[in-house]
């Protein structure tokens, strides 16, 4: 058992990283297969942290990953002294936090060989803070190692890319999926094989759909959407359905939060009642920041995977529509879909889900959400 | 009941160009005080005791705390604290910008009987109109009601601004003379205030040139242009959500339906006349990429709102 056996379904990526270890640990090493920084992509859902973060722990490991040492266990918790595991819930890496970690990150290493920092979510660095990390990325300590993750090449700059080395995950075959499931989480096979499907290769997701009851009521609800798009004022009810709703979620996942998140605050800055050290309420101000842009990320996220969701919806029927019904992916809707299909043209149906894909991308670039999907639904009418 | 009423001042409400009268007045009671300002949301602790402490010769001084409803808990302690005890020599002014916040301490210094002044926000335009005739009056010159409207048309949304715009005519207008429309419009010519709704008015009409004008003169006085798309949305959604009721129904049966107030409902109901389903879904789709060109998409904000406007203008007689 090693740290690499929690990827699933990318021996390729795995080779490349174990002989990457096996460098690291020979000093005398001529064949270049371990070197300072790498990026890792890969779409979202296909494991790139976690395989950063393992391969993170097989360079502390004095066994080199055997997933069961302090060293691996730490890491993969994210206390090991020597690794450093920067994310973000919010909306984007700011170039105080880089350019603190900058520092912090030529230290030699405490107990093990290397230092590592790995950075999550790359690909919300600002660019200011993707800047500032360009010299110790070209040029790290000698034994630190940078391990960078974004969802594709195109997500981090040009300038970045060049000082990476590029590690490549793929979407996991739903088979792979459905396998983990049943083996890791006891899954029933029949679900198992279905949500593999419908998550799309995401494996958390696909988890999630199959042990959360919410999550998979949710699913059916945005599908049915389509469904009751008849005139223009229902399109509209639609939208505002979609948007209350990831609305509620993020709002109900993270009001317990920010309260003890709060509270934690003030008893830090000296008080659990009215009065707070000098500097408190300042402290106090910058995290119910923090909250906000999460809150907005939260919304984001959830309106994201939504529309991914009516992605694949289209996607069956453009399927259907060329005369395929084997591999649906939503097929608890195979019937509705079949009706859709027949009452529309494959052109159409192609528009539309490149309307959906446009929402997506406008959707990262902060459109106004309630505006971004009616416009959308009147585009699926 | 302490008896000091020249020693503290209380100013309520948002106003800032009453608020500062208000504080220049007092000043000038006592034309050699020394006068400190504070801005509540600046504070540390200590500064406000700091300032409030007696003055080594006896000095006549003036204190104004700014936004004392952003005052923090240990801040307004400080001031209850020298309440207390009140230096003669020391006139306080407490400006507190209204709502809840800060309350507590507003309504223990009221207990203290201070010069209450009110400086109101001046909202509604028959409230505009009297603050410009009452500029006038105390400026000692007439002005025309038509010169009145035409003030409110061009500087309405800044107080601070009309009042600088009334003091300039007085003193530049011949004297003697009753100030009237032409003396306005030669120093506010071509200035109209307008807002996002009234573009969204105006296209919804399908007054297109009118959008156009509307929309340069929001642009030009600081409307921002992700103010103007929001309106266009919310005009665009209120004609949708009407577009699926029935027309029989009454507008005030049908306003907790649609969570829109009945005359929104009756306004859209005329509006409806010019636009298609496939109209007005044109028009919103023109509108979301707008929103998409604002935000970073298209080169030239300002032109990219005027080409959707003509798009969704022009979305209207569709079929």
């Amino acid at each position: 058992m090693s740290v690499f056996s929690s990827l699933i379904d990318q021996t390729e990526v795995i080779k490349v990283l174990q002989e990457a270890v096996m460098a690291s640990r020979n000093n005398s090493d001529t064949t270049q297969a371990m070197t300072h920084a790498w990026l890792f992509t890969g779409p979202p859902g296909s494991g790139r942290s976690n395989a950063a973060v393992a391969f993170a722990a097989a360079l502390v490991c004095k066994e080199g990953g055997c997933s069961k040492c302090n060293d691996c266990m730490s890491t993969i918790t994210g206390s090991h002294a020597d690794v450093e595991l920067i994310k973000t819930e919010g909306l984007s890496i700011k170039i105080d936090e880089i350019r603190e970690l900058i520092s912090r990150a030529s230290w030699a290493p405490s107990v093990s060989n290397w230092r590592v920092v790995v950075i999550e979510d790359a690909d919300r660095l600002t660019d200011s803070a993707a800047n500032a990390l360009l010299k110790v990325i070209e040029e790290p300590g000698l034994r630190t190692v940078w391990l960078l993750c974004a969802p594709t090449l195109t997500d981090v700059l040009p300038t970045i890319r060049s000082r990476c080395r590029h590690l490549s995950l793929r979407t996991p075959s739903t088979k792979a999926i459905s396998n983990l499931l049943v083996t890791r989480d006891g899954v029933d096979p029949k679900v198992a094989d279905f949500v593999a499907r419908a998550s799309g290769g995401h494996i958390g997701r696909a988890r999630y759909l199959a042990t959360d009851a919410s999550a998979k009521e949710n699913r059916e609800n945005i599908l049915r959407l389509p469904f009751m798009l008849k005139d223009i004022a229902s399109a509209f009810t639609a939208a505002q359905v979609l948007v209350e709703s990831a609305k509620k979620e993020a709002l109900t996942d993270s009001e317990k939060k920010d309260e003890v998140e709060i509270s934690k605050l003030k008893q830090a800055w000296g008080s659990t009642g009215s009065k707070l050290v000098a500097g408190g309420s300042k402290a106090i101000k910058e995290l119910e920041k923090e909250q906000k842009s999460r809150s907005t990320r939260m919304v984001r996220d959830y309106l994201d995977r939504a529309l991914l969701d009516l992605a694949t919806l289209y996607r069956d029927i453009l399927l259907v529509q060329s005369g395929s019904t084997d591999s649906l992916i939503n097929q608890d809707l195979t019937d509705q879909i079949k009706k859709l299909a027949a009452s529309q043209s494959p052109e159409k149906t192609l528009k539309k889900i490149e309307a959906i894909l446009k929402a997506r991308i406008n959707l990262a670039q902060n459109a106004a959400p309630l505006l971004l999907i009616e416009a959308l639904m009147c585009e699926l009418r | 009941m302490v008896e000091n009423q020249v020693g503290l001042v209380l100013i309520q409400g948002p106003e800032a160009l009453l608020a500062d009268r208000v504080i220049t007045n007092v000043s000038s009671r006592f034309p050699n005080a020394q006068i400190s300002n504070l801005h509540a949301d600046e504070l540390e602790v200590g500064v406000i005791t700091d300032s409030l402490a007696p003055s080594l010769f006896g000095d006549q001084r003036i204190v104004v705390i700014r936004d004392t409803q952003d005052l923090t808990a240990e801040c307004a302690d400080e001031v209850l604290a020298y309440l207390e005890d009140e230096d003669s020599n020391l006139l306080l002014v407490l400006w507190h910008k209204g709502g809840v916040k800060g309350k507590g301490l507003i309504d223990k210094v009221k207990r203290l009987q201070p010069e209450v002044f009110s400086a109101e926000a001046i909202k509604k335009d028959s409230e505009k109109a009297e603050f410009i005739r009452s500029e006038f009056k105390v400026l000692g010159r007439k002005i025309t009601t038509e010169a009145v409207q035409a003030l409110i048309d061009s500087l309405g949304s800044d107080l601070r601004e009309l009042g600088a715009a009334c003091s300039q005519l007085a003193s530049d207008v011949a004297l003697q003379k009753t100030i009237d429309q032409d003396d306005v419009a030669k120093y506010q010519q071509g200035r109209v205030e307008s807002t996002g709704f009234d573009v969204a008015d105006a296209v919804v009409d399908g007054r297109t040139a009118e959008a156009l004008i509307s929309l340069r003169n929001a642009l030009a006085t600081g409307t921002d242009p992700v103010l103007i798309v929001s309106a266009l949305a919310s005009s665009f959604r209120t004609l949708a959500k009407v577009s699926g009721s029935s027309k029989g129904l009454n507008p005030y049966e049908l306003a907790s339906s649609l969570a829109l107030p009945p005359w929104q409902i009756e306004k859209a109901r005329r509006q409806l006349s010019g636009w298609s389903e496939s109209g007005l879904s044109k028009a919103v789709i023109a509108l979301a990429a707008l929103d998409a060109d604002i935000k970073g998409a298209a080169a030239d904000p300002k032109y990219a709102l005027e080409r959707a406007l003509m798009t969704v203008s022009s979305a209207r007689g569709t079929r």
